[in-house]
C-alpha cells in the first residue's frame, strides 16, 4: 500500500485526507489531496511519505514542487535538498514525492511557524508557496533519518526504512 | 567504564527540543551513538570535526549517528550547526539518561559531563563494540568506524551479498 498525493481542481471520492490550496496571494488554487491506494489513483498523484499528512492536521504554509520534467533523485541538486532539511529543519512536515523507483517529482515541505523556512529544492525548481487548509498536514517536526540523503528501496524521503518483501 | 551490552531505549530532547527515542534515531540501521562532553572541550571539538567528514560517508550508507550530552537544546542547536553537523543531537541537562547508563565523568565536578564515549550499536540497541574516548587517542578514527559498520551491515543485510546476474 502506497500513499499518494496530488493537487486537483476539485477532491475525488476516495480520498484518505485533503485540504483547500491557496496561493501566496491568497487567491484559491484548488485542493490537495491524499489516498492510501496500490495504484495511482487519479492522473498526477505522486507517491509520499504517508507521516507527512494527517486528515486531522491544522492548516500549514508550504512550499509546493511538483515537477513536469524528469530530474532523477541521485541528481546533486535534490541530494542537497536532503541535506538541507536535514542541517536546518524549521518545518512541520516533510516528503519527497516520487514519480517511480527512481524519478524525484517534487516535495511538500508544510510550516506553521511564523517565519518561513528555505524553500529546500529550490535548486532543482522554485516551489509554489500556499496555504493548505486544515485536513492534511501533520504536526511536527518530522523525524528525519540521522542523517542519511539516500532512500530506501525506492520510496519517497524521508521514509526510513527498507520495504518488506 | 561501561559495560553496557545493551543501551537503553532512552527518551531525550533532541536539539530543537522534540522528544526523541533512541530507538526511532536509530530506526533499522547499524548506527554510532557518541557521548561528549560539551562544545568547550578542545578534544570534542577536534573529535567532532572527525565526525563531520564520516557524515559525507553515513549519508549514503545507511548507517546513523547520534550525539549525546549534558547540553541543553539550544546550546546543542548551536553548537551543532557550527559544527555543520546533520545529524541529531541529544539533550540531557538534568543527566537522568547519564545516569542510567553510568556515564558521568566523575574527575570533572565542575561541568559533570558523560564521558566522552562511541558505541556501534544494532538496530536493537544491543552494543557491538564500545570505545572509551576519556584518552583522545582512546577514541575511534573513522577508519575503525566504517570497519565496525561493515562488520554490522554485513550480520543485518540479508542481500550483503550483491543479487548479481
Amino acid at each position: 500500500m502506497s500513499t499518494w498525493l496530488a493537487a486537483v481542481a476539485e477532491v475525488p471520492g476516495g480520498a484518505w485526507a485533503s485540504a483547500t490550496l491557496h496561493d501566496g496571494h491568497g487567491r484559491p488554487a484548488g485542493f490537495l489531496a491524499a489516498w492510501q491506494a496500490e495504484r495511482r489513483p487519479v492522473a498526477g498523484a505522486l507517491r509520499c511519505d504517508p507521516r507527512a499528512l494527517d486528515p486531522g492536521g491544522e492548516a500549514a504554509e508550504a512550499w509546493l514542487l511538483v515537477l513536469d520534467h524528469r530530474v532523477l533523485f541521485d541528481d546533486p541538486a535534490v541530494q542537497r535538498g536532503r541535506q538541507l532539511l536535514l542541517a536546518h529543519g524549521g518545518f512541520d512536515a516533510v516528503t519527497t514525492l516520487t514519480r517511480d523507483a527512481s524519478t524525484f517529482g517534487g516535495a511538500l515541505c508544510a510550516w506553521r511557524g511564523r517565519w518561513a523556512p528555505a524553500d529546500p529544492f529550490a535548486a532543482v525548481a522554485p516551489a509554489r508557496r500556499g496555504r493548505v487548509g486544515p485536513g492534511l498536514v501533520a504536526a511536527g517536526p518530522p523525524l528525519l533519518p540521522s542523517a542519511i540523503v539516500e532512500r530506501y528501496g525506492g520510496q519517497p524521503w524521508p521514509l526510513d526504512r527498507f520495504p518488506v518483501s | 567504564m561501561s559495560g553496557l551490552e545493551r543501551l537503553p531505549d532512552l527518551e531525550l530532547a533532541d536539539h530543537t527540543g522534540e522528544p526523541r527515542r533512541l530507538s526511532e534515531i536509530v530506526g533499522g540501521d547499524p548506527a554510532i551513538v557518541q557521548t561528549y562532553r560539551g562544545p568547550w572541550c578542545p578534544k570534542e571539538q577536534r573529535h567532532f570535526r572527525r565526525l563531520v567528514e564520516l557524515q559525507d560517508e553515513l549519508e549514503v550508507a545507511y548507517c546513523r549517528m547520534v550525539s549525546i550530552s549534558v547540553d541543553p537544546p539550544p546550546v546543542a542547536y548551536a553548537f551543532r550547526a557550527g559544527l555543520g553537523a546533520r545529524w541529531t543531537f541529544l539533550c540531557d541537562p538534568d543527566r537522568r539518561a547519564q545516569a542510567e547508563l553510568g556515564l558521568r565523568e566523575s574527575t570533572d565536578t565542575e561541568h559533570d559531563p558523560y564521558v566522552p564515549a562511541v558505541f556501534v550499536v544494532r538496530p536493537d540497541l544491543s552494543v557491538a563494540r564500545h570505545y572509551d574516548g576519556y584518552w583522545f587517542v582512546g577514541r575511534p578514527t573513522n577508519d575503525e568506524l566504517i570497519a565496525d559498520l561493515r562488520a554490522l551491515s554485513a550480520e543485518l543485510r540479508p542481500d550483503w551479498d550483491a543479487p548479481a546476474a
